[in-house]
């Protein structure tokens, strides 16, 4: 895929609450809607960057530099959440590990791609089942206190969050620009 | 073949100040009698040890961290001896007691007793370092050489069951406890503290 040179302001947003929030490391499996994300934590050196093969990696990865002392966010699509559903309540139900959780929602109102509906559609119904908190994120503005307060809200209740990406904070499709 | 005990048993010494990962079952409750410790986090989750073990290692990348799997569990999560590949973690030594059975659920053969090759699969994933094991001997030898140098580390001993060892009791343990034994026991060996305290008590209570 041909990427922008000029990143677009979410995505620049998105790394700067990152920095601000003190991520340090970042693991995520890498897809469309937060392309420029994914390029940008590639492109620096300040947070550590582990791209995986498969979620169900994701929630270890995070509760390990959890545990170490370090504060680690998990980012994929929606659909992710299926997949690594079982060491993310696994986690929560034994030890009560916080996870936080960043996904682009695929499947939002408008959705043109067939295969994309049924994340949306069991995406809120699995979090609420698990009894995760979440948020919408839609605007650029709320992208820095939405993942600040996620961690806190993690750490605090000792438990995961979850936050879903859309609007105007994932990439725009050429399909649905206006 | 030897059992996991008696492999484990000759390279305590090297254990001091370092984390554990142990998978669940037979390993964890030798392993948590042989050598009592905060520093033991249980994994609850089956193959999550490569994941966890990789997030503590990045997170500490100044201390050996070692993860003490099992077949069955290990070739749950693959995957995660892809990203260790990928990130080549230099403390992490991720040891993998190969006994080819689910020991735990009744002894169902897993794949490494039909073709499956975790040393072969290792190497291909990019982890150099990657041995097997058949004696306590040997066992010892290359874990001994794993705290001396720069990992990634993957060893897989090759086990028997530890079937009849009445010296080892399931002792009930509690997550939460685990959990937060572990952090302390980490701030303890790093000397310093690691977790900040989410909530600023003067401004909370404003």
């Amino acid at each position: 895929m041909d990427l922008p040179k000029e990143a677009p302001d979410y995505a620049k947003a998105f790394l700067e609450a990152l920095k601000e929030a003190g991520v340090s490391i970042v693991a995520a499996l890498p897809e469309s809607l937060l392309g420029s994300v994914y390029r940008l934590l590639r492109q620096q050196n300040e947070i550590r960057y582990v791209q995986v093969t498969n979620e169900a990696e994701l929630p270890g990865i995070c509760v390990g530099a959890y545990l170490g002392g370090k504060k680690a966010v998990m980012i994929m699509e929606n659909s992710g959440l299926r997949q690594g559903l079982e060491p993310i309540a696994r986690f929560a139900y034994s030890h009560h590990l916080p996870v936080t959780m960043i996904m682009a929602f695929r499947g939002e109102w408008g959705e043109r791609n067939w295969w994309g509906h049924n994340h949306a559609q069991t995406m809120e119904p699995i979090l609420n089942a698990l009894r995760i908190p979440y948020r919408f994120v839609r605007e650029i503005a709320e992208i820095k206190p939405a993942i600040k307060r996620a961690l806190l809200h993690a750490d605090g209740s000792q438990w995961p969050v979850a936050l879903a990406m859309t609007g105007n904070c994932v990439e725009v499709p050429a399909y649905a620009k206006d | 073949m030897f059992t996991r005990v008696e492999g484990l048993k000759r390279v305590l010494d090297l254990f001091d100040g370092v984390p554990v990962m142990v998978t669940v079952g037979a390993c964890w409750v030798e392993w948590d009698a042989l050598r009592p410790s905060d520093g033991n986090f249980a994994l609850k989750t089956l193959g999550s040890g490569s994941s966890v073990g990789l997030g503590v290692a990045l997170a500490l990348p100044k201390r050996k961290v070692v993860i003490l799997d099992g077949d069955g569990a290990v070739l749950m999560n693959m995957n995660g001896v892809a990203t260790v590949g990928q990130m080549q973690p230099k403390n992490l030594i991720h040891i993998v007691f190969d006994n080819k059975v689910y020991e735990a659920s009744g002894c169902i053969r897993t794949a490494t007793s039909f073709n499956a090759d975790l040393v072969a699969v290792a190497k291909g994933l990019g982890i150099k370092s990657a041995h097997r094991v058949a004696t306590p001997e040997a066992f010892e030898s290359q874990v001994r050489a794993a705290f001396a140098s720069d990992g990634p580390h993957f060893i897989v001993a090759e086990t028997k069951l530890s079937e009849g060892d009445s010296t080892f009791a399931y002792a009930r343990l509690e997550e939460t406890d685990n959990k937060h034994r572990f952090m302390r026991f980490l701030e303890k060996v790093e000397g310093r503290k690691l977790r900040e305290d989410a909530i600023d008590v003067k401004t909370s209570l404003r």
